[in-house]
């Protein structure tokens, strides 16, 4: 499926498993809710089940006097700091949203721990003067509610050049708010020999959950050790409030603690607004977009982040074309729904989903192929986006444009192959086909740095503890392919533990994606051939000069090789490096194929292919597995919520790398899952043409209600 | 209040005493410590806990503990033998089946399940048969592939048998 462009490289561009594979397929690896440390005591929240509203009371005293019961912990319980506006460890008297947690019972046993939690009887009630609305539009309104906005003119009146080119009139596409999917996280913290407090729970950043442990709980950070396992699930919330609360228990009782999940319902998720209107000239050269969007950021986000959020939708609905004038208004607002309530790949589709239905629409009016109107407008590397973002580091258009034109699904398109050829005639009329191209555009955040220890052994092997944590290990094998590569050794000789909030004290930042990982990797590497260097010169009497290892063996002037046996003693030698990266941003493409039935109105995605700009692809496996589910979560993104199911998954899903042209190795973000969603609805629209409804169905909201589809089958029959 | 129970897990016997509101896969996680059987939803949407009570697949989030009293049940824990993975296993590997694990035990015994339904099963049957089963990974299409993988090996094995 994928070409191999690797010839130079021995261990970059394989096809590798990810680690742990064996450990996972016999469910014997351990996720944070699998963690039983001995005698451990269980931790459960108790929620407040409602929002703007002040907690009154608790029956403390009938909690704290049943059996099993260790401690009931609440807001006054937790001795260091916590700024105001960041979303509480426990609520003091204010709540701001349904799921957050008024009290946390410690207790011998689960039985218990509820028990507990049944007799504490919150009492809760509404809160007159705290009125944040759950609906974004109505906190829109309200200048409390509103965390951050973004507006960006350029290219003189909007008014004027929709007036002048061909235009499509703004409309609205719609996120409503939907049920949030449960957040699993869970895990354990435990006190060490070193009096310090370890916690094992699923993290982003498990630098940042250190620091904010530390501060919560009144501590030097060296008390606090964060150690990732890995997570369940590839967008998981993770909460970072679980390892907060679990820290506190630990530290208040002096023993094992593990999390339990409250059984509630998680509440509804956030939701986003987008109104979008676009114009070309004649020729069909993009004039003009007019974007105004307002993204509901829950009952808590720190102005930093409301911005960060803004942007990185902004530069996503704005797109990879050439558009000289542009007018966006992005506002960022707070509600009563959960921070970490996901799904974000519903974000991503949304954003991606209003330019790119916008934009087949004005292909229709030109008159233009989509694929002809987007080859004229895709932005070049170095090129500013619409949103003002100059883009570094990425494939350019034209590269994308030759990628799409040997997409053997878009040449269905092009031979108006609208029905199964495959079933008999009567059947087959009353199955419609539509084929839909989308693009995006997407950041992948400067934010990412990241740390790394190096200790290589005598014998020619590896190790790597990696401060950032990674979900499925897919960073975890790149890194050892990447080492593989640089120091020519096998990666099957590299031990590589990842999710660490330091190594031996020393401080490794987390977070970093796949870009600052790399650059770390070659620090590392040239750290340790400099200290190579300089044992063969105090050791081995060699002159001054560049060395390099290469197999075990260490290459130096002259000619002069050592095996590192001769340089390195028992104990290894160990190197530190921390990178970051600049900005950069992932470019492609997703073209689709589906079905709609016109008696039943069932939409089914049949095919999916995905054009993709990964840099240099490290580990092609990891790259087609997350390609893969790029596309599936986009088709369960419009034909329903959540990740979906195998029914909502694409029969067929092909990746594709877009040809890398030397550029250094980076992630994905979240460009697998962008523009698949919008590709699905543009092949809805394309399968629904019909006399008298030229644009074909064009729902603006996710998930696509079975209602107007059943409708729009109707009127294409 | 509590009640005594047997049951065979992956082939050994084993008794507990539970409670009257228990359900199976808290037995199975906190009293068998089969820690494999995943507890996610705890509604039977998700189908992290699967397993297999007298050879049906259940949700064990939604079965009383009671109720499987005399039971036989298993496990993915006990797909695997002696260290070897089984064909299901190892299909799902081959074809890079696998994210981040979280839905994979579950994800193998609906497979299972559904191999021991169809003997060549189709692709429609099989996507209805994972249907109860979430993927957060959403790595459907390879689970789909890996068990038409092993249903076309154990038909050719069948055929290769006298």
């Amino acid at each position: 499926m994928i070409p191999n462009r690797m010839h130079r490289h021995t261990w970059i561009g394989k096809r590798v498993a990810q680690r742990e594979t064996a450990d996972r397929l016999s469910a014997r690896l351990a996720f944070g809710a699998d963690l039983r440390p001995d005698g451990a005591l269980v931790v459960l929240p108790v929620l407040g089940g409602q929002a703007n509203a002040r907690l009154v009371g608790l029956d403390l005293d009938a909690a704290r006097s049943l059996p099993g019961v260790q401690a009931v912990l609440l807001a006054r319980d937790v001795p260091g700091y916590q700024p105001p506006g960041e979303a509480p460890i426990l609520c003091a008297d204010r709540i701001g949203c349904a799921t957050d947690a008024v009290a946390l019972v410690v207790a011998e046993s689960a039985p218990a721990a509820r028990e507990a939690a049944a007799a504490l009887q919150p009492e809760i009630a509404p809160d007159p003067e705290w009125c944040v609305p759950a609906d974004p539009l109505d906190a829109a309104g309200l200048p409390s509610c509103r965390i951050a906005e973004l507006r960006f003119e350029r290219g003189g009146e909007i008014d004027r050049c929709f007036a002048q080119g061909v235009q499509v009139a703004e409309r609205d596409f719609r996120l409503p708010v939907i049920p949030a999917r449960p957040d699993f996280n869970a895990g354990a913290c435990e006190p060490d020999a070193q009096q310090r407090i370890v916690l094992r729970s699923a993290s982003r950043d498990p630098r940042a959950d250190k620091e904010r442990i530390a501060r919560l709980l009144g501590l030097p950070e060296e008390r606090v050790r964060v150690e990732a396992p890995a997570g369940g699930g590839l967008f998981d919330a993770a909460d970072p409030r679980v390892g907060l609360r679990l820290a506190l228990a630990c530290q208040h009782t002096g023993r094992a603690v593990r999390y339990l999940q409250p059984e509630r319902a998680p509440g509804p998720a956030r939701s986003l607004q987008i109104r979008l209107g676009l114009a070309a000239a004649r020729g069909g050269r993009l004039s003009a977009l007019c974007l105004r969007l307002i993204l509901d950021l829950g009952a808590y986000a720190t102005r930093e982040q409301a911005s960060e959020a803004l942007r990185a939708l902004v530069i996503q609905a704005a797109g990879p074309y050439r558009i000289p004038c542009v007018r966006i208004e992005a506002l960022a607002v707070r509600t009563t729904h959960g921070v970490w309530s996901g799904p974000a790949e519903a974000f991503y589709s949304l954003a991606c989903t209003a330019l790119e239905s916008q934009l087949d629409a004005l292909a229709r009016k030109l008159g233009a192929n989509p694929l002809t109107l987007r080859r004229d407008n895709l932005l070049e590397a170095e090129q500013e986006s619409p949103a003002g973002i100059p883009l570094a580091g990425i494939a350019g258009g034209a590269e994308l444009t030759r990628a799409l034109r040997r997409s053997k699904l878009y040449s269905l398109r092009r031979q108006r192959k609208r029905t199964r050829a495959d079933l008999p005639p009567a059947l087959a009329r009353r199955v419609r086909r539509g084929v839909g191209l989308a693009c995006h555009l997407c950041p992948l955040p400067a934010s990412g740095s990241t740390g790394l220890a190096l200790t290589l052994h005598a014998d020619g092997g590896a190790r790597i503890e990696l401060g950032a944590s990674d979900w499925g290990r897919a960073i975890c094998t790149a890194v050892s392919l990447l080492l593989a590569e640089r120091l020519d050794i096998d990666p099957e000789r590299i031990e590589v533990s990842a999710g660490m909030s330091e190594v031996s004290g020393a401080e490794l930042s987390g977070a970093g994606g796949m870009q600052p990982m790399a650059r770390a990797v070659e620090e590392a590497a040239l750290a340790a051939e400099r200290a190579l260097g300089q044992r063969a010169r105090d050791l081995l009497g060699w002159p001054p000069g560049a060395v390099r290892l290469r197999a075990g063996e260490l290459e130096g002037p002259d000619a002069r090789r050592a095996g590192v046996d001769r340089l390195i003693g028992p104990e290894g030698l160990r190197v530190q490096a921390c990178a970051s990266s600049p900005e950069t941003f992932c470019l492609g493409a997703h073209v689709a194929l589906v079905e709609l039935d016109e008696l039943t109105g069932e939409l089914a995605v049949e095919a999916i292919e995905a054009h993709l700009d990964a840099g240099l692809p490290v580990n092609r496996s990891a790259l087609e597995r997350i390609g893969r589910a790029g596309c599936a979560l986009g088709a369960s993104a419009v034909l329903g919520t959540g990740p979906g199911s195998s029914l909502d998954a694409p029969a067929e899903i092909a990746v594709s790398p877009i040809a890398h042209g030397g550029r250094p190795a980076r992630g994905l973000g979240g460009a697998p899952i962008a523009s698949a969603a919008a590709a699905v609805l543009n092949a809805l629209a394309d399968a629904t043409r019909a006399r008298g409804q030229p644009d074909g169905l064009q729902p603006g909201e996710l998930p696509v209600a079975q209602s107007e589809l059943a409708a729009g089958s109707g009127e294409a029959s | 209040m509590s009640v005594p129970i047997q049951l065979v897990i992956d082939g050994k016997q084993a008794a507990f005493e539970v409670g009257y509101a228990e359900r199976l896969v808290d037995t199975l996680r906190e009293k068998a410590g089969l820690l494999g059987v995943k507890r996610d939803c705890g509604r039977g949407e998700c189908g992290a806990c699967s397993v297999f009570l007298d050879g049906r697949l259940v949700s064990a989030c939604l079965v009383p503990s009671i109720q499987a009293d005399g039971s036989e049940i298993w496990t993915a824990e006990g797909l695997s033998r002696e260290g070897r993975l089984a064909d299901l296993q190892a299909a799902f590997s081959e074809l890079d089946a696998v994210s981040c694990g979280h839905c994979t035990p579950g994800m193998l015994m609906a497979g299972e399940a559904l191999l021991r339904q169809y003997r060549r099963p189709t692709t429609e049957q099989i996507r209805h048969g994972l249907a109860g089963n979430r993927c957060r990974c959403a790595g459907y299409d390879r689970y789909v592939a890996a068990i038409r993988k092993v249903a076309r090996r154990r038909a050719a094995r069948r055929t290769a048998e006298p």
